[in-house]
Parts: structure tokens; C-alpha cells; sequence
């Protein structure tokens, strides 16, 4: 209590009553009075050029209306001790009368205080979190802990949600303060899912993601299925599902025309088959027999080769590349 | 190997066994099937659990219990800014309304420009906000536009298609429920149940107790009645339950008589009906409570159970018996029978019973400690038209009934109880509650708990009366609080009482009843104290009226007193502000005669003897001067001591000289 009584003595009486500052003596009057106090001279002083504004209405007011006292900002009388998140409970544009705090903000030259905090457009235009103080957010979490359930405790790691919950469909819904509760956002559907999960072989993987073209991520190894050609979220999201479910079952089927498949149309390069091959094998049966050649320099040769022509050209690929070169047409110096 | 065609009937399996709802990013997987299909080694079921069902606003009210009253903002309706709060009774009422008038002027243009108001972008439509379609002379007057107009209780329109339509176009439904229309009505319009600051501020000062007649008589009600060929019983409940509404209680009882007579059952309502003017067609109490007997008995006989309303009614008739030993006992034995039957009482009820037992000229009663308790323990709900009358009844009893502050301060407690805002009815019924709260306050608790209750309430929830804020400035007065006296003085010029003669009386004698500045406190140079900067500023304050009164010609209510300024000298004198004493002396000395009470001569002498430390002549002299015009015995004493302590200049001697020589005191040789 005593910090309650403390705070009501105040330094400047100003802070209980503050009048807007009006003259209440008017200062028509004292304009009158400089007028009149010419008359003290025997003769009235002619006025070529009358002075209009003591005739405006203005100045002809005798009297200031009676103007109601203003409160001082309610900052003043707030305890020390209230209850800060009642008095600040939601989101709010920065509201000086009531926060109370002595902030500032503002960039000035150095050595000048910055401006305070009424009329501050600064503090204003931030957002503020003076309704997320760390009281209040305990407060609302232990009142929404009855809407809460306890989490499996199976699913205690990443791996293991990944795991049993492959599949990510992620929807938005969209709140408007205008007469219409309806956004046509809110059907769009998104659906991701690793394609690890999918255990796929290589021929199935492959023709996937022919399929798929750009919506999959080689980085994350996500598939992203975004579905927003029906009119309802229902539906859009039984479409995602059957999106995948034909994905994944044309990707194990295999077409009689796939057997066409070339070297043109292959995704990565393998070493059977190629024309590198054919041409090392021309080179060795062309070559003098100076020394036979191993087989696992041959291997190592179409390892780096597949690696090279695979992975890009990088200093440590070019290099062990070379040494393989060498050391096939027996260059070891 | 999964097979792909079972995966979606799997993965939907899973999702809707246990969700009720699509939350908005989860993930779905496999089921709860134990190996088989899932490709882990570990062959555990993931136990997810149920979802907990929720509304769709129970999240925001779980949040909304987390927020409290903050006791320095205003009311929600109004802006939250230094400049827009309102804190006199009349400013509140004026802001509300005037916002409430916006409101009104903008459904007037909507109707007036029905045309342009046509558009329907709102999804969902919502009725309220479309103008309502006009009646004219070309609408087509249909039975069916009567039970529109009667469904969405447009009475004026309603009256005006019935007078349109044939006899013949009604069916006997329509006019039945027609009937009960206009008799509850009783062919006014009444209020838009949206402007809620009119409700809010309209009951004002009616006198509960007597039952005014307002039903019209031989007016529609009774035409529709009479046009019915065959007048079945719902007619004749809607006719009485009508006439005992609006007051007609002699017409009712004779249509009850009729309809018994006619051998029909009235129902639930019309019993009801009955009970509320049994005081009324019955005028001895004995009778009274024969009645009630003989209609309960009735009403078991046809097989209809009374409800809480019908409680409240007999209560309602009891209340009224100005025996009080008579109404007690029967109160009690009703009581005591409806719980048997298993009727909770309500509010209500209860402010029923505060009337019966805790009557002013009566005997103490306690029944309201039990009441408290019972709903600390179980709060009733809204049932009852006087449930809102029950807080304000209360409170009035434990200020002036029971005078027990503790007794209040738990009633307090559960008003303050979210759920049970509602029951405070309206700012009437407020300002009686608060009234009495604040009251009772005064009486029974130091400055302390007051003021701090005080800044609780004032100004945001309630602004006091006058004599009110009277009590509450006597009560810190006595205790010589004088801390608490600069807020309440600025609460009185913002409440906008600060023009009051009274007011400033006690504010002032609160003030001076202080016991000077705290010399132990360590203060700046250019601190004021609160206290004698509030003297200051109730100078300033008075005299800025006072001038601008006069400048203005008006007569005001409001003048100087001798205790006003005499207090206002003390306190000047306690906290050595010589400078404004001195005005205070000269504005005493100038007014003399017209000051309505004395300036008391305690402090005319301490003002003396101050001046005569200071050796300020000029002063002293004028103080001499006004006790011998005032006639105090003491002004030879003064002079005395002006001769032999003060130093005197030519004129001054001259002036004492003439002063001493026009008592009839004998002057000392000098």
C-alpha cells in the first residue's frame, strides 16, 4: 500500500489538475486596455490605417468559455503493483497515456534527449509486445491447458514423426474484418512428402520425378503437391491424395515404351553401354600390349569417369580423373 | 511392399478415427496397425489421444479469463483518452447517449435511403443490417406480412396491416397470436433492443412498489378478443396475463372469473399473472393469502407445476401485506413448499424476501446472511424480470439495515464475479448500490481501505452524489488523513463539483484538519506540498468563478465563508505561506460583513501573533482593525501588544492611536 501513497505525493501539483492553458483573463481585454490606456493622453490618436483585428470577433469576446479540466494521462495514477496484463491485454497500437514508462524514442543529434512518448509517431508505427510480457503468457497457456493433450510419447524424436507421419498437408485460413467471411485462399491445399519414405527403387524414383518435373526439392528430398483446382478444401485435399496415390503407382508400373529409353533420355550417366566404353576398349585392343592393363584400373577409370561426368566438374574429380588416365595409359612417370 | 492402392483408405482410416476437425498443418502417415504393413522393426501402436471438443469461441473465452478489471480505464464504450473520458454523471450519460445517437442517425439514413442500401456483399447475409422493407399504401396486405410484422415485433406496422386485412383473411392462429401481440405490447412499440445505453439509462426513478396502469383501456387487445366468435382459453390467458401486465389488475381478476366460469384451465402464465394482483382484488391480508391458497390448489388440480416465476410472484403479492408478522411466516412456509417441489428460488426471489423481512420501520433481520451464503455457495441463474433488482436491495440493507461492512464487502465480491456483471440491472440501480456501498464505507472503515476502495470504484465504475463524496471528504477528515485531500479535490473539480459551496466547506475543513507539513521529509527546494498547493489551487479555483460570475452578471450559489477562509488561513499559517495568508487576510477584511459564518477568531490571532513575529505592521493593524469592527473581546489584547511589540511608524501610531481611542476599553499610558 505505502507504494500506492507514495505515488500520490506528487512533486508538481500540475499532475492532478492540469487546465488546458487558457489565459482567463482574455486577451481582448488586454487589448482594450493597451487601447484605452492612450486615452490617459489628452487628445485620441487618429487612426489612418485602423487596426481591424480589435474589431474581429475574436477579440470582442469578453470572457474565455468555461473549458473543462483535462485529465493528466492515467499513467499517473496506475500502481505500482496493478495487474499490467488486464491493462494491456490484446495487441495494441502504442498507447501513451496508458503505458507507464518514461520511454523515448527517436534519432536526434547527439547530446539532445530524444522526444518523449505522447504524440511519437515512432513508438507508434513498432510493433509493440506489451502484451506479451512473460506473467502474461503463463497466465494464458495455464488457462489453455485444458484444451491441450498430452504428446505421444512414442514420438519423442524427428526420425521417428518422419517416420510414422510421413505425409505434411498444410491449410490456411484467412480471418477478414470486412461483411464477408469468405476468402478464396482458404481452399488451396499443400501436401509434402519425403520421398524417402516412399521406398521407391531406382526405376520407380526415376520415373517419378519425370513425372513430377519441378515440384520436388533434391536438397530436402520433399515432393510438394499443391492442389487449388477445386472449389472446396475437401476436395482439393482428396485430389492431393490421389495426386500421390497415381504418382507412386504409375512410377512402379513399367510401359512396354520404356524400353526405348536411349542414351539421350538417361538422367545420369552409366558407364555400361557408353561411349566412353566402347572407345576405352578400342584404345586397348588398338594399344601395343606394352603392358596389360588391370581390370581395376579399368573399374577405376569407369568409376571416376561416371563420377566426373555425374557430379560436375570439381578440382578433386578432374585430378583423381587424371590419375586414373595415367595410370590406365601407363603414363607413371 | 506397401501396397499403393490400400494407402489412402489406410492413411483416411487413421486421420478420422480420432480427429473430429482438419487442423491446419499435420501430419497423416500410417495407421495404428501393429507390423504388417509398416516398414519399422518396432512393431508399436502410436496412442495418439482423442481430441479435446472445443466451441468456436471457448478458446477466446478460456483467454478472456485471463484479463481482469483495470481500474483506471474507463468503461469499454467509451475512447481511452485523457481528453474523451468522462467522469461526471452527466458526462458519462451525455457521451453514451451521443454515441448511441450516432448509431440511431445512421439506421435512420438506412431507412430513409432504403434504395441505396441494396447491395448484399455480406456472406453470410445478416437481416439486421438491411433496411426494413417500408409499409405503404401499395404494399399488398397479406396474412402473412401480419405474421411477419408479428414475428419480428414491429407493433405500429402489425396494428396497421390488421386494421387492413378482412376478418375473414385471418385464420383463428393469427388472430390468437395476434392477441397475445397487442396484450403484451399493449399496442406500443417498444424500444430497439439494440440501443442499449437507452436501456441502460431509461428506468430511472419508477416507482417499483406501486403498479401504475397503463393498459389501454377498451383498446385493441380487448376488440380482437371480442371479434373472436368462439373464445378459447389461450384468448382469455392472453387477455389477463396483458391486463395484469400493464397494470389492469381488476380487469384481469374479472376475466379470470369469467374463464373459470366458462369451465376453461388457464395455463402456467395466467397463474402467474394472477399471484402478481392477488394484493390487489384482495385488500385484507388474510384474504390475500386465501386466495393465493386456493389458487395454488388449483393450479395442482389441472396438473400444472409451478416454476420460479410463479415463486417470485407470490412473493412479489406477499411483500405488499403490511403486516409483517403475517408476511413472514407465509413468505417462509412458501418458500420452504416450492423447494419441495423442487423450485430453486431465484434473485429475484431473494430481493423479494429482503423486502419482506428487512423493512425500514422494522424489526433486524439476519436473512440476508443466509442469502449470501447460499449464493456464494450456488449462484442462480437469469430467470426472473427482478433478478436485477436484488444487488441494489441488498446493499441498501446492509448500509442501512444491517450496517455491516463485511456483509457488503462479500456481496461486493460476488458482484465482481464475471459471470454475475449482468445483474446489476441498470445505472440506476448502480448508482443506488454504490450509493449505499460507498456510504456504508464511510461509517465503518478507516481512510485507508476507504480511498482504497475509493480509487476502485470512482470514477470509471461510479461517480458519487454530492452528499456521497461529502461523507467520504468528512470521513478523511476525521481521521486527520490529509494525504488523501489533493486527490479528492481533484476528483471533485473533474466530477465537476468543485463550484459547490458544501463540497469545498468540507474539503477545506479536511484540509485544515491536518497537523502542518512533514518537517522529516526531505524535499526539493521547488516541491510544493500536495497540501498547500491544493490550498492554493482552491483559492486560485474560487476566485476565477467568482470573477467570472460577476463579470458575466450571473448570480451564483457559490460565495466565500468565514470557515472556508478561516481554514484556508490555518492551513496557510501551519505551512508558513505567509504571502497567500496575507491575501486570505485582506480578502476577509475586505468582505467583512458579507461572509456567512464567522472567521474564527483562533486563527485571527494566530495571524496576529504571526505578524507580530514577522513585524509586519501594515497586516497587524489590518487584523486590529477588523476584530473591532467584528466586535471580538480580544482586540484590546491585540492592540496591547501591537504597542508594546511592534515597531510603528508615524501613521501607524496614528492609526492605532485612533483605533484604541474608539474602543471603550481604557487605553494604556504609553
Amino acid at each position: 500500500m505505502s507504494a500506492i501513497v507514495n505515488l500520490r505525493v506528487f512533486r508538481n501539483f500540475q499532475q492532478f489538475v492540469s487546465f488546458r492553458p487558457i489565459s482567463n483573463y482574455p486577451t481582448s481585454l488586454n487589448k482594450n486596455a493597451e487601447v484605452q490606456n492612450v486615452e490617459d493622453d489628452d487628445f485620441r490618436a487618429l487612426e489612418l490605417r485602423p487596426n481591424k483585428s480589435n474589431n474581429m470577433r475574436g477579440n470582442r469576446r469578453k470572457t474565455a468559455y468555461k473549458k473543462t479540466p483535462v485529465h493528466p494521462p492515467r499513467s499517473n495514477k496506475m500502481p505500482v503493483d496493478q495487474d499490467w496484463p488486464s491493462v494491456w491485454p490484446v495487441a495494441r497500437v502504442f498507447h501513451p497515456a496508458s503505458v507507464p514508462l518514461p520511454l523515448h524514442q527517436g534519432w536526434v543529434e547527439p547530446g539532445i534527449t530524444p522526444p518523449g512518448k505522447f504524440a511519437n509517431a515512432e513508438l507508434m508505427k513498432i510493433p509493440n509486445f506489451l502484451h506479451l510480457t512473460p506473467p502474461a503468457i503463463e497466465r494464458q497457456c495455464a488457462a489453455l491447458k485444458k484444451f491441450c493433450t498430452e504428446w505421444p510419447k512414442e514420438l519423442d524424436t524427428d526420425e521417428k514423426i518422419d517416420h510414422h507421419f510421413p505425409i505434411q498437408i498444410t491449410t490456411s485460413d484467412y480471418l477478414h474484418s470486412s461483411p464477408t467471411i469468405r476468402d478464396a485462399r482458404a481452399r488451396i491445399v499443400t501436401l509434402q512428402v519425403k520421398l524417402s519414405t516412399l521406398h521407391l527403387n531406382s526405376h520407380a524414383k526415376d520415373k517419378l520425378l519425370r513425372l513430377v518435373k519441378e515440384r520436388y526439392d533434391p536438397i530436402t528430398d520433399i515432393l510438394t503437391i499443391v492442389s487449388e483446382r477445386c472449389p472446396l478444401r475437401k476436395q482439393n485435399l482428396d485430389y492431393a491424395m490421389y495426386l500421390l496415390n497415381v504418382l507412386v503407382s504409375e512410377s512402379w508400373k513399367t510401359e512396354p515404351w520404356e524400353n526405348e529409353k536411349s542414351e539421350a533420355d538417361m538422367e545420369k550417366y552409366v558407364w555400361e553401354g557408353s561411349q566412353s566404353q566402347r572407345t576405352l576398349q578400342q584404345l586397348l585392343e588398338r594399344m601395343p600390349d606394352k603392358a596389360p592393363v588391370l581390370p581395376e584400373d579399368i573399374e577405376q577409370y569407369s568409376t571416376n569417369v561416371t563420377r566426373f561426368h555425374n557430379e560436375g566438374e570439381t578440382t578433386e574429380n578432374v585430378n583423381t580423373y587424371k590419375e586414373s588416365v595415367k595410370k590406365l595409359l601407363g603414363l607413371n612417370a | 511392399m506397401m501396397s499403393c492402392p490400400n494407402l489412402n483408405a489406410l492413411v483416411w482410416q487413421h486421420l478420422f478415427r480420432n480427429a473430429r476437425r482438419l487442423q491446419s498443418v499435420w501430419k497423416s502417415g500410417r495407421p495404428i496397425v501393429p507390423n504388417g504393413n509398416s516398414f519399422s522393426t518396432e512393431a508399436k501402436e502410436i496412442a495418439i489421444p482423442k481430441y479435446i471438443p472445443r466451441g468456436p469461441t471457448d478458446i477466446l473465452e478460456a483467454l478472456a479469463t485471463t484479463v481482469k478489471r483495470d481500474p483506471t480505464a474507463p468503461h469499454y464504450k467509451f475512447h481511452d483518452d485523457p481528453y474523451l473520458i468522462p467522469a461526471s454523471n452527466h458526462a458519462k450519460r451525455t457521451y453514451a447517449l451521443a454515441q448511441e445517437a450516432g448509431r440511431k442517425a445512421a439506421n435512420w439514413i438506412k431507412q430513409e435511403h432504403a434504395e441505396l442500401f441494396q447491395h448484399r456483399n455480406a456472406e453470410p447475409f445478416i437481416q439486421a443490417f438491411a433496411p426494413i422493407e417500408k409499409l405503404t399504401e401499395s404494399t399488398p396486405m397479406t396474412e402473412d406480412l401480419l405474421k411477419n410484422y408479428i414475428h419480428t415485433s414491429q407493433v405500429a406496422n402489425a396494428i396497421h396491416v390488421y386494421g387492413k386485412l378482412d376478418s375473414a383473411a385471418i385464420s383463428r392462429e393469427t388472430r390468437q397470436s395476434f392477441l397475445e401481440f397487442v396484450a403484451f405490447y399493449n399496442e406500443d412499440d417498444q424500444l430497439n433492443e439494440d440501443l442499449i445505453e437507452e436501456r441502460w439509462f431509461k428506468s430511472g426513478m419508477k416507482g417499483k412498489d406501486q403498479i401504475r396502469q397503463t393498459w389501454k383501456n377498451n383498446g385493441l387487445a380487448e376488440a380482437v378478443f371480442n371479434s373472436m366468435e368462439r373464445k378459447t382459453a389461450e384468448a382469455y390467458c392472453a387477455l389477463i396475463c396483458g391486463m395484469a401486465k400493464h397494470g389492469k389488475a381488476v380487469g384481469a381478476w374479472e376475466y379470470y372469473n369469467q374463464m373459470l366460469a366458462e369451465g376453461f384451465a388457464p395455463n402456467l402464465t395466467t397463474y402467474n399473472s394472477i399471484f402478481k394482483i392477488a394484493g390487489i382484488v384482495r385488500e385484507d391480508a388474510e384474504h390475500q393469502i386465501r386466495l393465493i391458497d386456493e389458487t395454488l390448489r388449483n393450479m395442482v388440480h389441472a396438473g400444472i407445476k409451478p416454476n420460479v416465476r410463479t415463486l417470485n410472484s407470490i412473493l412479489e403479492s406477499i411483500s405488499r401485506i403490511p403486516i409483517y408478522r403475517v408476511a413472514r411466516e407465509k413468505s417462509l412456509q412458501v418458500l420452504s413448499d416450492f423447494k419441495s417441489i423442487g423450485v430453486k428460488p431465484s434473485l429475484g426471489s431473494y430481493y423479494f424476501l429482503l423486502k419482506i423481512f428487512c423493512r425500514e420501520k422494522g424489526p433486524i433481520n439476519n436473512i440476508l446472511v443466509g442469502i449470501v451464503n447460499r449464493l456464494e455457495f450456488e449462484m442462480p441463474p437469469l430467470q426472473d424480470l427482478h433478478d436485477v433488482a436484488f444487488f441494489a436491495e441488498a446493499m441498501r440493507v446492509c448500509n442501512y439495515h444491517l450496517e455491516d461492512v463485511q456483509l457488503a464487502k462479500r456481496l461486493h465480491d460476488l458482484l465482481c464475479l464475471p459471470q454475475n456483471q449482468a445483474f446489476i440491472g441498470d445505472s440506476y440501480k448502480e448508482s443506488i448500490y454504490y450509493r449505499c456501498f460507498l456510504l456504508l464505507l464511510t461509517r465503518a472503515e478507516g481512510p485507508d481501505a476507504l480511498m482504497e476502495m475509493y480509487r476502485h470504484l470512482v470514477p470509471n465504475i461510479y461517480t458519487p452524489e454530492q452528499s456521497v463524496f461529502e461523507a467520504v471528504v468528512k470521513s478523511v477528515a476525521e481521521c486527520s488523513a490529509v494525504q488523501y485531500v489533493p486527490e479528492l479535490w481533484s476528483d471533485a473539480v473533474y466530477m465537476d463539483m468543485g463550484e459547490r459551496e458544501s463540497i469545498l466547506e468540507v474539503l477545506l475543513e479536511a484540509l485544515a484538519s491536518g497537523s502542518g507539513p512533514d518537517t522529516k521529509a526531505v524535499s526539493d527546494k521547488d516541491d510544493v506540498d500536495p497540501v498547500l498547493a491544493t490550498a492554493r489551487a482552491i483559492t486560485v479555483h474560487v476566485d476565477n468563478f467568482l470573477k467570472v460570475a460577476e463579470e458575466k452578471h450571473r448570480p451564483t450559489s457559490l460565495r466565500w465563508t468565514g470557515s472556508m477562509l478561516g481554514n484556508l488561513a490555518k492551513l496557510f499559517l501551519q505551512y508558513g505561506d505567509i504571502a497567500s495568508a496575507n491575501a486570505i487576510m485582506i480578502k476577509v477584511n475586505t468582505l467583512k460583513n458579507q461572509l456567512s459564518s464567522f472567521f474564527p477568531v483562533a486563527t485571527l490571532t494566530k495571524f496576529y501573533e504571526s505578524c507580530i513575529e514577522r513585524q509586519d505592521s501594515t497586516m497587524a493593524l489590518m487584523a486590529i482593525d477588523y476584530a473591532i469592527e467584528m466586535g471580538y473581546d480580544e482586540s484590546s489584547s491585540m492592540a496591547k501588544q501591537a504597542r508594546e511589540q511592534l515597531k510603528l511608524d508615524e501613521r501607524q501610531q496614528q492609526k492605532l492611536n485612533s483605533i484604541l481611542g474608539s474602543t471603550s476599553t481604557t487605553p494604556e499610558e504609553s
